[in-house]
């Protein structure tokens, strides 16, 4: 009258296995649900007692506890319902106790008792590889997930029933496609569809050689947006690794019932400037990821970063810098990774025409310096690259653009050349430390520039298949940081 | 009739058709400060607890839908308190519901929901 059976829940991105106890006694008849269950676990006895019936089992009279071990961690969501299902059948004895133990359970029941899909399936499935766990039922809504892990022989099934036979049989079940990979970017704009801006596109090229921050600051209608709209597109691509990190994130963040975009083409996310701290670092009392998260190994966007509270950009600088956001609630703390590339686009003053030389410029200084202050002191520390983009001149619209092929290829020679040197830095000529020592001492350069200079003069070095960073390198390396 | 008499009579009927079913009526009216239980009755391993409700129409939902979430609580201790009362910890019990309708002077209509809820 008693069995136990395996599921899972997820605490920020990682997976942690479940034991559902389900005991049947004589007495009364009840259902309840114990162990820190959420507001969804208990609601699951409702889908279970319905799916059960529905699926041609009756429910026990009996009295009946499931309790979710280990105890003193909170469990949200709907992803228990089949293993609390399956626990009640295997303590009823309608399905033999040795077929169901060490099987990872989940999914969500619906009334007829067919499964839906439920988020975080990757993590748990993960988790459940890692505790030596070999075997999974998940629901065919998350197949690809299922698929991204060999090491767990996992079967996907889209009812209560077809669960049950699958178990019964001891066989194979329903095995999960393999995954195709797709390269398509996530956005499909083409560098040469944007006039002119040639300083502007090769700083677009530096940063996605070497990950490096960047700001775009210029009037409206000069072609931010569009620019930074091509960098998905000559992004060097994830590794398999990394794109497992990546599609782990969207698991969590996912529906559940939508299946999962597994790709190789880095993450592009921007976000609305009315963005709150909450959306963007994550958070919520149960949090989700933010888009810092959601943009880990990619690109964060923030178009009119200039209209963004001031708050919300400041709560960025510790994820940039540490690749991490860990955020604290009652009782217990979740970290998710954001390891992702910051690239803003910004009017210089509110009216957008500052330094315009085709239309008049109204607002006053004070406006001027409250919009920039928006975009503080330390944050702009953190911007290796500063290009300013000017209104296009009559010859640019005729000018054929380069297209976003030609330059993927240079970013990618770089950045595989700079990946053969496992981070060490290239080693700088006599007049490339000359002209920095001179830079640190006019500019008064706070150590963090210093190393962030380093780095972009190396990129442009990589950029130019120089094995050592020379004069021009550094030269240009310290523009993009003086420029403005 | 007053509307207890209306009440005893169902429940006479609803006793006599479980009887005829091979129920064995242990207690009619059970009552405790908790509230009361019209019909208890054995049937083979169970111990089985009835609720009666008789209706001359179908215009205010049917007799089964009227046991609402408190009266089945209601039904739920009182059921504990017989259980305790009589010694049967180990019991298997269940929640009955026994439906009347009249279609006329001694015509019924009885509908029985075995194991209403729980």
């Amino acid at each position: 009258m008693f069995a136990v059976v395996k599921s899972a829940t997820v605490l920020g991105v990682d997976g942690f296995l479940v034991d559902v106890e389900v005991d049947l006694a004589r007495g009364l008849p009840g259902f309840e649900i114990v162990g820190l269950p959420g507001v969804a676990v208990r609601e699951s006895r409702q889908r279970v007692r319905a799916a059960l019936k529905n699926s041609g089992y009756g429910f026990p009279l009996k009295r009946l506890t499931v309790n979710l071990a280990p105890s003193d961690l909170r469990k949200a969501g709907s992803a228990f319902d089949l293993a609390i299902a399956l626990g009640i059948l295997a303590a009823d004895g309608i399905l033999e106790a040795t077929k169901v133990q060490d099987v990872l359970l989940v999914g969500e029941l619906s009334l007829d008792g067919s499964v839906r899909g439920v988020p975080g399936v990757l993590p748990m499935i993960i988790a459940a590889a890692g505790r030596g766990i070999s075997r999974a039922l998940v629901p065919a809504d998350n197949e690809r997930e299922a698929a991204l892990v060999p090491d767990v022989h996992t079967s996907i099934i889209s009812s209560l029933q077809e669960a049950i036979t699958t178990l019964e049989s001891g066989g194979q079940g329903r095995r999960p496609r393999p995954v195709n990979y797709s390269m398509e970017p996530a956005e499909e704009t083409d560098l040469q569809d944007v006039k002119g801006q040639s300083s502007a596109k090769r700083a677009l090229e530096i940063a996605a050689a070497g990950g490096h921050n960047l700001l775009l600051l210029g009037p409206p209608g000069c072609g931010k947006t569009m620019l930074a709209r091509c960098l998905p597109g000559i992004l060097p691509p994830l590794s398999l690794d990394e794109s497992i990190e990546v599609a782990r994130i969207y698991s969590v963040a996912s529906q559940g019932s939508t299946p999962l975009r597994i790709s190789r083409s880095r993450p592009f996310r921007s976000p609305h400037h009315s963005s709150t701290i909450a959306g963007m670092i994550g958070g919520g009392s149960w949090p989700r990821p933010g888009e810092v998260t959601l943009a880990h190994r990619g690109v964060l966007f923030l178009d009119e970063a200039g209209e963004f509270r001031r708050s919300v950009l400041d709560v960025l600088r510790q994820p940039l810098e540490d690749g991490v956001v860990s955020l604290v609630r009652h009782g217990y703390s979740v970290a998710y990774p954001s390891r992702c590339q910051l690239v803003m686009a910004a009017n210089p003053c509110p009216c957008g025409f500052l330094g315009s030389n085709t239309k008049e410029c109204h607002c006053s200084s004070q406006e001027i310096a409250a919009y920039r202050r928006r975009l503080s002191g330390p944050l702009l520390d953190r911007i290796d690259l500063q290009v300013w983009m000017g209104p296009l001149e009559k010859t640019d619209y005729l000018e054929p653009g380069e297209p976003s092929a030609l330059a993927r290829e240079r970013v990618l020679r770089a950045w595989e050349s700079m990946k053969s040197l496992n981070g060490a830095p290239l080693p700088m000529t006599k007049e490339a430390v000359t002209v920095l020592e001179s830079a640190i001492e006019r500019f008064g350069l706070s150590a963090r520039v210093v190393a962030k200079v380093q780095r972009v003069a190396g990129t442009i070095a990589a950029l130019h298949d120089s094995d050592c960073v020379g004069l021009e390198h550094m030269a240009e390396a310290l523009s993009y940081r003086l420029s403005l | 009739m007053n509307l207890r008499q209306v009440g005893a009579h169902y429940e006479e009927l609803a006793a006599k058709y479980l009887e005829k079913k091979g129920y064995q009526i242990l207690a009619k009216q059970y009552r405790c400060h908790r509230g009361e239980i019209d019909l208890v009755a054995a049937h083979g391993e169970y111990i089985v607890f009835v609720e009666v409700k008789g209706r001359r129409t179908n215009r205010f939902g049917t007799p089964a839908e009227a046991v609402d979430w408190r009266k089945q609580r209601r039904l739920y201790m009182t059921a504990r308190h017989f259980l305790w009362v009589n010694r049967l910890h180990d019991a298997l019990c269940r929640f009955d519901v026994v439906a009347i309708y009249t279609k006329g002077p001694d015509r019924h209509c009885i509908q029985h929901v075995v194991g209403a809820f729980g």
